[in-house]
């Protein structure tokens, strides 16, 4: 295809490798990457907030963007090997599929099958490389600090 | 990413409501949550955290907090010596502040009589403001009979253009919040005071009547002046309806915990589409706080202990007699019910039989032929 006709097909927009890789900054080490409380949390908050959501658009949306955060936090902590690049692309090709069937509204059904399929392979992933966050990482609202006892009431100008 | 800001919100949030400044001054918070939410458990440690920058040391100093007195209450937690304070620089001391008028009898569930190490007795707000122990957690229980001040008479006649009460009537005991309040915005000193109003349903109901309405207007009114005097009202609730409505569009500070139904003014509901379904799934002991933006929180666990119950010796309480009706009032009743039941009777007939249909016999179910069913 000569190179004037190729921006006017359609095509799928190719991440080059060297994306995949995080980029290290001054004292920054490949163990140092690990995901932060904030990370985690949105992790849990995505897979939260849509968990109650029923619908095959809310499960289109809830896997593109669980989809595409999974995969952020993986490149940021330097964990985005081969097997998952691998892993996914299966993924990507699954999505796209369900995609194509939501076209038509009878296909709808079999659509949210494969996109509960595909919820379960990222949730996997979020689980097993500890992306999400539980109870005990919430604040705790303690107070952290020490109180004074007030002056006698008598005696304070600034008392009660 | 989301839960940086979410945490950091909620601590900010927090921050503002129990430490207080002079620029800042007081806040006004509201609580709401389904029964078993842990409310009381987050004002038992709101009561034990909150403290102000006194102006002239700049430290962070305990604060004089006000705690209303239920018949069924959790103050006696902070007796016990394993309660399970923060540090020990946190831990008050209690008083509890009863009417004159009132004979109260505490005792816990197990009916274990609770040893009170402070206890003063008020028979007007003038008073009782000066009994305040500052520093400490003051309980107090409104009077069983109340009856309204002539101040408090003026005031409303000045909003209700006329004299809204005559006499010495006998007023919903909540009621007295009102006075006091307005006592205390009138003679109090720069000092900070946080009010934590359980069950404020009984306070500020939905939708008031008479003289009623009038004062939770007066009280809608003099929110700001209250924040200005640095005086903290905190209130919570099962439902946002349950609380009037006006007094709730003064509320600054929202918390929600598990069960709460999110009004249409709430950011979360507006910000977060999915917010009524996941307040229905929060885990008890976790809370949201909004204002500017909004946060998630977790409630530390308390140990569960038997609550104190306060036995009102003045009115019915445990005085066993009172239960028991007398001879006349017993003879009476039951005249009254045969009459009623006689009235319902079909008439006789002249040859004394009873009209209507006559009693069907059943004789094909299992029991003695001919029993009427």
């Amino acid at each position: 295809m000569p190179p004037s006709m190729q921006d006017e097909v359609i095509q799928e927009l190719d991440i080059p490798d060297w994306v995949y890789s995080p980029l290290l900054r001054a004292g920054d080490t490949v163990d140092n990457l690990i995901p932060d409380t904030g990370d985690r949390a949105a992790i849990s908050t995505i897979i939260g907030v849509y968990s109650y959501c029923t619908g095959v658009w809310y499960m289109k949306r809830y896997t593109q963007v669980l989809a595409s955060a999974l995969q952020g936090l993986l490149v940021k902590t330097g964990r985005f090997s081969p097997e998952y690049r691998e892993y996914f692309r299966r993924i990507w090709a699954s999505w796209k599929q369900a995609r194509l069937l939501m076209v038509s509204s009878e296909d709808h059904a079999l659509a949210d099958c494969l996109f509960s399929r595909i919820e379960t392979a990222l949730k996997l992933i979020a689980e097993r490389e500890r992306f999400t966050k539980n109870t005990s990482d919430v604040y705790s609202a303690r107070l952290g600090l020490q109180l004074q006892e007030p002056p006698k009431r008598e005696e304070d100008p600034y008392g009660i | 990413m989301v839960s940086d800001i979410n945490v950091e919100f909620a601590a900010r949030l927090l921050d503002e409501i129990r430490i207080h400044t002079n620029e800042m001054g007081g806040v006004f918070v509201s609580l709401c949550g389904s029964k078993g939410s842990g409310k009381t458990t987050w004002m038992h440690q709101y009561a034990t955290q909150v403290g102000y920058i006194h102006p002239a040391t700049k430290a962070l100093t305990k604060e004089t907090v006000i705690w209303r007195g239920r018949d069924i209450d959790y103050w006696n937690w902070w007796l016990d010596p394993t309660y399970e304070w923060e540090n020990t620089a946190l831990k008050r001391d209690v008083v509890i502040h009863i009417h004159s008028e009132d004979e109260v009898e505490f005792r816990d569930e197990m009916k274990r009589p609770v040893t009170v190490p402070h206890l003063r007795k008020y028979f007007s707000a003038p008073e009782l403001y000066s009994n305040l122990e500052t520093g400490a957690i003051n309980v107090v229980y409104e009077p069983r009979d109340y009856r309204m001040s002539p101040a408090v008479k003026d005031i409303l006649a000045a909003r209700c253009c006329t004299v809204p009460l005559s006499g010495n009537i006998r007023l919903d005991p909540p009621i007295f919040w009102f006075e006091f309040l307005a006592f205390l915005l009138r003679v109090k000193g720069p000092g900070f005071i946080s009010i934590l109003l359980d069950e404020a349903d009984e306070i500020f109901p939905q939708n008031p009547v008479g003289i009623r309405w009038h004062i939770q207007e007066w009280f809608k009114d003099n929110a700001k002046d209250m924040r200005k005097n640095n005086i903290t009202c905190l209130f919570s609730c099962h439902d946002w309806n349950d609380v009037d409505y006006r007094i709730g569009s003064k509320v600054q500070y929202k918390i929600w915990m598990k069960g709460a139904r999110l009004p249409n003014s709430s950011i979360i509901r507006q910000l977060d589409a999915n917010a009524l379904t996941r307040m229905l799934f929060t885990a008890v002991g976790q809370a949201m706080i909004e204002r500017d933006g909004y946060g998630t929180f977790n409630i530390p666990k308390l140990r569960e202990r038997p609550r104190v119950k306060a036995h009102f010796l003045n009115l019915a309480g445990r005085d066993y007699e009172r239960w028991v009706p007398t001879y006349d009032e017993e003879r009476d009743r039951l005249k009254a019910k045969a009459l009623e039941k006689a009235k319902s009777q079909p008439a006789l007939t002249k040859s004394g039989k009873r009209r209507g249909r006559p009693p069907k016999i059943r004789d094909d179910l299992p029991g003695t032929p001919g029993v009427i069913r």
